[in-house]
């Protein structure tokens, strides 16, 4: 199953892109496409980070991570490429020689926590059709109406 | 009275489409994010392939080879199999039967209590899923359908001479309303300006003269006259309201260039076509103002007005050049293919294509080195541009069938803009844009005006129901203790 996580907007040498996060729990990657804002296309969609490198024990030199309005306790480790995770070990930025990725999600629960975060959890997994009073009361009242429709309707 | 024969192929035909959405699972936009391969459960699937080969085979005997050939999906490509038996249950429907309604006025009733209840603030997804499953449950047959929309509507035929009754003022409240909703205070979180709206923001901020410029000066320089007057993030969001009626405002014309009285019909039909609510996902802001003023120019065209037409049509060029490309491109096409067949050119169109003719040249060098459109096809990115781009907004299936189902008696020049646009997808790599620049109001409303009249309310209802639900999940909220 697939779940969307989120986009961002990126600048680099070649102008604004959008970068969409898409999770793949069954490979285990997480496929991020490149789309081009000013065409509107998706120019890249086969760059898959494996999610080992997403999620992480991490160590490295602790510094604090600016996202947005949040501090968020981070690592960095350098290597061939830097990479930025949270204390938690979520991996925050990529930044290689010529590019930069920066990941994003569409949700931030546990991040600042000091376990590894639910994947799913981060990822905004929720039952999305459950079946509870609300929802059977929400099927009466459809019902309701679609007795009134079949009179008013003509 | 119905034969229970026919209803046999009804049952097929919606047991190859369950299992189209069961093997591919489908994509939901909820709260501003896709949710992939719902419900993907194959082996379904493959029951459901099974069962709609059975009922094919009860309803006309020469259909029994189906059955093997829904065996072969236990070992390669259900997919494909579930859509040729989609696609055989459908050669063997006469008629629409007369559940439809009832089915029709059913979904409808269960995404209106959607609507309501998520405008009081309580989401119960449940209640769309009727409504999801037809219009996002099968994106795999949208390449499908248009493709036979090519075929369908080439023969022409004329005008339908149904009647419904709609005013314009019910057309421009429903668009605004789908285009205002994320405003209002339902959007609880009040995340709205996206980083997809920022292009316009930023080029506010610090006006340059770059590419983006470029492309589209006119509604930049529009932009820039009312950001000294108005604040940025206010105007970057409010464009999208006073463009949407721009947009109907110009629906309606061309509508009614078409056949008199079915403006307010078209009006209605492009306020919640997936153009509008692509709007309302992405930085499609200067493409509407130029689709606006490509769709005026038409309908002067259509009433024999070059003069006006020709003007309008250098304005659409300066809101958006790629938009004005593909439908002055298809223009110039039409005309020459009617040249070939007739050997002759209507005089409004001709002097139109001359005049207008040397600017398409220099705007494809343009686009073709400067801006790289991308050329290539693939089914995957195909799909993908369907439904993942923008948030799945062309993955509308019912309104694209409704579409081709008026496509043959459209105006000839509505159906070369189809046509040749449906075919660029196949070439270019931007499929989205080029299916959004279609005006499929235009068939779409000749298409509900084809139909049996029981049957028009309904459908319009659940189309303009489809618009709001999108309008309602454009903003993420609160749903289960986290925000989606």
């Amino acid at each position: 199953m697939d779940i969307y996580l989120g986009y961002e907007l990126y600048s680099n040498v070649s102008g604004l892109l959008y970068i969409f996060y898409i999770l793949n729990f069954t490979s285990h990657t997480a496929l991020i496409s490149v789309i081009n804002p000013s065409t509107h296309t998706i120019m890249n969609y086969t760059s898959a980070i494996p999610s080992f490198l997403i999620i992480t024990h991490a160590n490295g030199t602790s510094f604090t991570f600016c996202l947005g309005s949040q501090a968020i306790p981070a690592f960095k480790i350098a290597g061939r490429s830097i990479l930025i995770y949270s204390t938690s070990g979520v991996l925050l930025e990529k930044v290689n020689t010529n590019e930069n990725m920066t990941l994003i999600y569409a949700n931030f629960p546990g991040l600042t926590n000091e376990q590894i975060p639910n994947f799913r959890e981060l990822a905004g997994e929720v039952d999305l059709f459950p079946i509870n009073i609300t929802t059977i009361l929400g099927i009466v009242l459809g019902l309701q109406l679609f007795l009134v429709l079949r009179r008013v309707i003509r | 009275m119905i034969e229970v024969r026919r209803d046999m192929a009804w049952l097929s035909a919606g047991f190859s489409f369950l299992a189209i959405i069961f093997y591919q699972g489908f994509d939901v936009t909820l709260g501003r994010t896709v949710f992939a391969n719902l419900y993907e459960i194959p082996l379904i699937a493959i029951s459901f392939n099974v069962l709609a080969s059975v009922f094919l085979a009860l309803s006309k005997g020469y259909y029994i080879y189906a059955i093997p050939l829904s065996f072969l999906s236990y070992i390669f490509w259900p997919e494909v199999i579930s859509v040729v038996l989609f696609l055989l249950a459908i050669t063997a429907l006469r008629g629409i039967p007369s559940f439809a309604r009832d089915v029709l006025l059913g979904i409808d009733a269960f995404a209106v209590t959607y609507v309501i209840l998520a405008i009081v603030g309580i989401r119960i997804n449940l209640l769309m899923l009727p409504v999801a499953v037809i219009q996002v449950g099968a994106p795999i047959l949208i390449p499908l359908i248009l493709l036979i929309g090519i075929i369908y509507g080439y023969r022409s035929k004329g005008i339908p001479t149904g009647e419904i009754n709609l005013s314009l003022a019910f057309a421009i409240f429903v668009t605004l309303m789908v285009t205002t909703l994320p405003f209002t205070g339902i959007n609880s979180l009040g995340r709205f300006l996206f980083p997809n709206q920022a292009p316009y923001v930023d080029w506010l901020l610090s006006p340059s003269l770059g590419k983006f410029f470029i492309s589209r000066p006119l509604y930049l320089a529009l932009l820039y006259i009312l950001g000294k007057l108005v604040n940025a993030t206010i105007l970057s969001q409010w464009q999208i309201p006073v463009l949407s009626l721009i947009f109907v405002l110009s629906a309606h014309k061309l509508g009614n260039s078409v056949r008199q009285g079915m403006g307010p019909l078209a009006a209605l039909l492009a306020g919640v076509s997936p153009t509008i609510i692509a709007l309302l996902y992405s930085n499609l802001e200067a493409n509407i103002l130029s689709l606006s003023f490509m769709f005026l120019s038409l309908s002067y065209l259509l009433r024999s007005e070059t003069g006006k037409a020709i003007l309008l049509s250098y304005l659409s060029m300066l809101s958006h050049i790629f938009t004005w490309t593909q439908l002055e491109g298809t223009l110039v096409i039409f005309t020459f293919v009617y040249f070939l067949i007739k050997r002759q050119i209507p005089c409004n169109l001709k002097r139109y294509v001359l005049l207008t003719g040397p600017a398409l040249l220099f705007s494809l060098i343009l686009l073709f080195t400067v801006f790289s459109i991308p050329i290539g096809f693939s089914l995957t990115s195909y799909l993908n541009q369907i439904t993942l781009l923008s948030w799945g907004t062309v993955n509308a299936l019912l309104f694209f069938t409704l579409s081709v189902y008026g496509l043959d008696s459209s105006p000839r020049m509505i159906y070369a803009i189809f046509t040749i646009s449906v075919l660029e997808t196949f070439v270019l790599n931007a499929v989205q844009n080029l299916i959004i620049d279609i005006p499929f109001f235009i068939p779409a409303s000749l298409g509900v005006l084809k139909l049996d009249s029981g049957l028009r309310v309904p459908l319009l209802l659940l189309l303009v129901v489809w618009g709001l639900i999108m309008s309602l999940n454009s903003f993420p909220y609160l749903y289960g203790g986290v925000t989606i």
